[in-house]
Order: structure tokens, then sequence, then C-alpha cells
């Protein structure tokens, strides 16, 4: 499903969602804003083949946790805006616990400093 | 020195003159082939890969190359075809009923003022002739019509009022129909087309309006059935009345199909790309 550099694909697959709530929960984006968002925050170990970001995006939207509006941009082209909704903020917390408790548990195991959840 | 270095490339750049807009129209139409992408799914690639190219630019690239880079990181057709249906393959099915239904609610309205148009050229047609022969005043002087391959006048109206040529003209009338929803379907018209978006904006709009219109239709209908009904004595008025509210049913139930397949709010609808 997805290209990588450094990451496994299942690993990419898991960490698709927190990855795109947490984005979209600092103000909404689209597409190909995310895409380079990813690219940045990862320093290239991320990469996400273009085309399937978006059949993620859908399937959260489905699920009620981001929604979608089309919208002008300033340049005057129109592109599919996501935003986190509420149910997408809860999910969020839940993931965050999850990806800490198994983040701490490495950490420990590997004798570095945890992080506080 | 400078003007030797400008040649070979001003004769590069005629040569492979590259045009942007109509390479992601291909593209474009190289989507729209897939049948599991549906129309919001492709505005959104092309928006994407509309940015991409951009992107592209910006660092420096020429329009060629940054089109194909941005082809390449998008994904091939087909394979964006088969990721998107994996997630929702219900949209996709929603989008062809409600097309279909479109379609057939627009073929239902078309043959009612084709038969309509023929009723008016049958008469224009005919009505000369019955006048020719009734006063005895001719639209042509003798010699003239002498001359004309016209048909004799019981010909003509054989041949206009005969079954057969309904049905050819029925037949010929479904044509343009056909063709306009062909060219829709492949992304050509888009542009003309573009102010119905109007009616489909928002299902609130779009029931407004076809009631609306359905309600007038159905006023005249009961008019002109009133007319029978003044004939007491003729036993089939009941029965046309009945066949003529069922008829009705059709282009209602499509209605309904199509106003639910409608967005509930008033959101923007996908441009037919």
């Amino acid at each position: 499903m997805y290209k990588t550099a450094m990451l496994t694909k299942d690993l990419v697959a898991a960490s698709s969602k927190p990855l795109l709530l947490s984005i979209l929960a600092g103000g909404e984006s689209y597409g190909y804003e995310i895409i380079q968002k990813v690219r940045e925050l990862s320093g290239g170990q991320i990469e996400w083949s273009d085309g399937m970001l978006y059949p993620v995006l859908h399937r959260l939207e489905r699920d009620g946790l981001i929604e979608s509006e089309w919208k002008e941009a300033d340049t005057g082209r129109e592109r599919k805006y996501y935003f986190i909704s509420t149910d997408g903020r809860k999910a969020l917390k839940t993931e965050r616990r999850q990806w800490l408790a198994v983040h701490n548990s490495l950490c420990k195991l590997w004798k570095i400093k945890p992080v506080s959840i | 020195m400078a003007g030797r270095s400008q040649l070979p490339v001003q004769i590069m750049e005629n040569q492979t003159r590259f045009d942007l807009n109509a390479a992601v129209e291909n593209w474009r139409n190289e989507l729209a082939a897939q049948p599991n992408l549906a129309s919001d799914d492709r505005r959104e690639l092309e928006t994407h890969l509309r940015d991409a190219i951009a992107g592209f630019q910006q660092r420096g690239l020429n329009d060629e190359e940054s089109f194909w880079l941005a082809r390449k990181r998008v994904g091939q057709p087909p394979q964006l075809g088969e990721e998107f249906t994996k997630t929702n393959p219900a949209v996709v099915w929603r989008e062809r009923i409600f097309w279909a239904a479109l379609i057939l609610l627009a073929i239902r309205l078309w043959s009612g003022i084709s038969s309509m148009l023929w009723a008016i050229f049958q008469t224009a047609v005919t009505t000369p002739y019955f006048l020719n022969n009734y006063h005895s005043v001719s639209p042509f002087p003798d010699w003239v019509r002498f001359y004309l391959p016209l048909p004799s006048n019981i010909d003509l109206y054989d041949l206009l009022f005969s079954p057969s040529s309904r049905m050819v003209f029925n037949f010929l009338s479904l044509l343009p129909v056909l063709g306009i929803a062909w060219l829709l379907s492949r992304g050509r018209l888009s542009k003309s087309f573009s102010w119905m978006q109007f009616f489909f904006q928002s299902r609130r709009r779009f029931l407004f309006i076809s009631v609306t219109l359905f309600l007038f239709y159905l006023l005249l209908l009961v008019n002109s059935l009133l007319r029978y009904e003044s004939q007491p004595n003729d036993p089939s008025s009941s029965l046309i009345i009945v066949v003529n509210i069922m008829s009705l049913l059709y282009p209602a139930t499509l209605i309904a199909v199509i106003a639910w397949l409608l967005p509930p709010q008033n959101q923007k609808t996908p441009k037919r790309a």
C-alpha cells in the first residue's frame, strides 16, 4: 500500500491514522499539503505514495473522524480540504495513549528515558 | 557566442512544444476510463496532480518534466481505481445508479417533449394539404406542384400517421439524448452543461424544482382529463385517467431515487470531469 524508505509496510499503514489525525488537529489541510508535511516531519523516512493517501482519508471520513469540503484557495483553484471532527479528536486521544504505551514499553526495555503521557 | 548557444534551444523548444493543458486533459480522460473512480475522487486526484506539477515547476523544472514526475507520484490510473474501490465500493454504485436514473428521467422528459413536437409537425405539414382539398386553394401554382417531388395528399397523411413512422421518429428522437449522455460520460461538454449543477447542488433545491414542475404537469393533465370526463357515456374515460396517472409513477420514482442519492446539505457537487 505504501512505498517506504525506512518503515515497514505494516507500520506505515498503522501509523497513518494517528499521523493524519494529528496533522488535521493542527488545522485543516488538503492531500498534497499533508503528504509534503509528512515527508518533512519524518525527514523523508515516511514516504506516502500520493494516490494511496486518499483511500485512507476517505476511510477516516466514512468513520466520521474527519470531514471534508471543497473550498477555493487564494490561488483561485478549488481543493478538497479535510478537517478533524469531535469524534476524531476523541479517537486521537485514544491513539495517543496507545502509541505512547508502546513507545514507553520499548523505552524501558531499551533503557531510554520515557515520555510522560 | 550568445546567439549561437540560443539557437539549439529554440529548435528544441519548437520541436517538442509540450502542451501542459492537453497533457492534463489526456490524463483526466485516462482516469475517467477507470470505472471504479467516483467523479469526486477524480476531481480530487486532479487537484493533487496540478499541485504536484506546480510544486515541481517552482523547483525549476519545465512543464513536461513537472507533468511526468507528478504523474508518476500520483500513481497509475488502473492502480488508483483498484485502491479506491477497496475502501468504498458503495460510493461508486451510488454514482452509477444516480446517472442511470438521471438518464432515464431525461429520456422520459425528452420523449414527452418530442412527441409534442411530432404532433405539431404533423399538423403543420398536413394542414395546407387539407386546406387545399377543402377550399381548392393551392400553396403553389399547378405547374410547380407538378415538378415538386411531393407525394399525394393521402400518401403523405398515411406516411406521417402510420405506426412505423412513429416508431422511427421515437428511435431517432432518442439519439440526441444518448449522444449527449455519452459525451458527458467521456468528460466532453462538461463546460456547456455546468449550469445544470445548479439543480443538483442540494436535495432540497432539486426536490423543490422537480416537484413544482411535476405539479404543473399534473395540473395540465387533470385539465385535459376533465375534458374526457365531460363525455359521461364514454366507458374508456375512467381507464384513460387511471393509465395517465399510472404513467406518472415512473418519472416520480426516478425523481425520488435521484433526490435520495443527492447530498442532503447545500454542498458543492463535483464538477463532471
